[in-house]
């Protein structure tokens, strides 16, 4: 078994133990790299005694000395990572927190009725609505029936003539 | 027969739970509560790695309990 400070790799057995003090990382970091490796390596936590973290990474297939030192360094390098994108995010919650805030009241915002001084400056005139092709017309009125007392009892265009009026 | 000793500060009691669950149509098992740990202990049901079978339950129990701790943040 060759062992540092830090990782005992123990070939025979097929596995690689880290062991780092709990306070140097937080342990989200921890979970979100003993995370990542799962699929690679079985992985098992464990915590020795009040100050240290354990992890232990057993490898799917059969690996060597060299193999399973070089899975504790890059277990070892993505608690670095870990930690550093934790530490990121909370130093940006505030920025990310007050960015989303702004978003959701923008979306949510209700009319400021007690502040109507704008409407002042608005053109309510005709002009606005001027409706050339008389779009804004209503069907009715502009094909509408005719009038019920027709003496004739002959139905009006707009209700018998099967061809549409619009398109005349 | 293989034996894990899951730490109660590491591995959230809930996750086990789930993870025994899971496993039992692939093993025997037999938890007890020694503080802090939970042993559990692993008889393979049909023949095979029963280390296989038993990285299998610490690796679902680790996730399940990061999972559980990264929503409860």
């Amino acid at each position: 078994m060759e062992t540092t400070e830090q990782t005992a790799v123990d070939a025979d057995n097929n596995r690689v133990v880290i062991l780092f003090e709990s306070g140097l990382y937080p342990m989200d970091a921890v979970y979100g790299a003993a995370y990542i490796f799962i699929d690679r390596c079985f992985v098992f936590l464990d915590a020795p005694d009040a100050t240290h973290v354990k992890v232990q990474l057993t490898g799917r297939e059969a690996l060597d000395g060299k193999a399973l030192s070089s899975l504790a360094g890059e277990f070892a390098n993505e608690l670095l990572a870990q930690t550093w994108r934790l530490q990121t995010t909370r130093q940006n919650m505030p920025i990310i927190e007050a960015v989303a805030a702004r978003a959701l009241a923008g979306s949510a915002a209700r009319a400021d009725l007690e502040n109507l001084d704008g409407l002042d400056d608005v053109d309510f005139s005709d002009d606005a609505f001027d409706d050339p092709l008389g779009i804004a017309v209503p069907w009715e009125e502009k094909y509408g029936k005719d009038a019920p007392d027709d003496p004739s009892g002959e139905e009006s265009p707009a209700a018998g003539d099967e061809s549409d009026p619009r398109e005349s | 027969m293989r034996t894990l000793r899951f730490h109660n500060e590491i591995y959230f009691s809930e996750a086990l739970d789930r993870t025994e669950e899971v496993f039992r149509e692939h093993a025997g098992i037999e938890r007890e509560y020694r503080e802090p740990y939970s042993i559990v202990v692993l008889r393979a049901v049909e023949t095979g790695s029963e280390e296989e079978l038993a990285g299998e339950f610490a690796n679902y129990a680790l996730a399940l309990t990061a999972e559980q701790r990264k929503a409860a943040n």
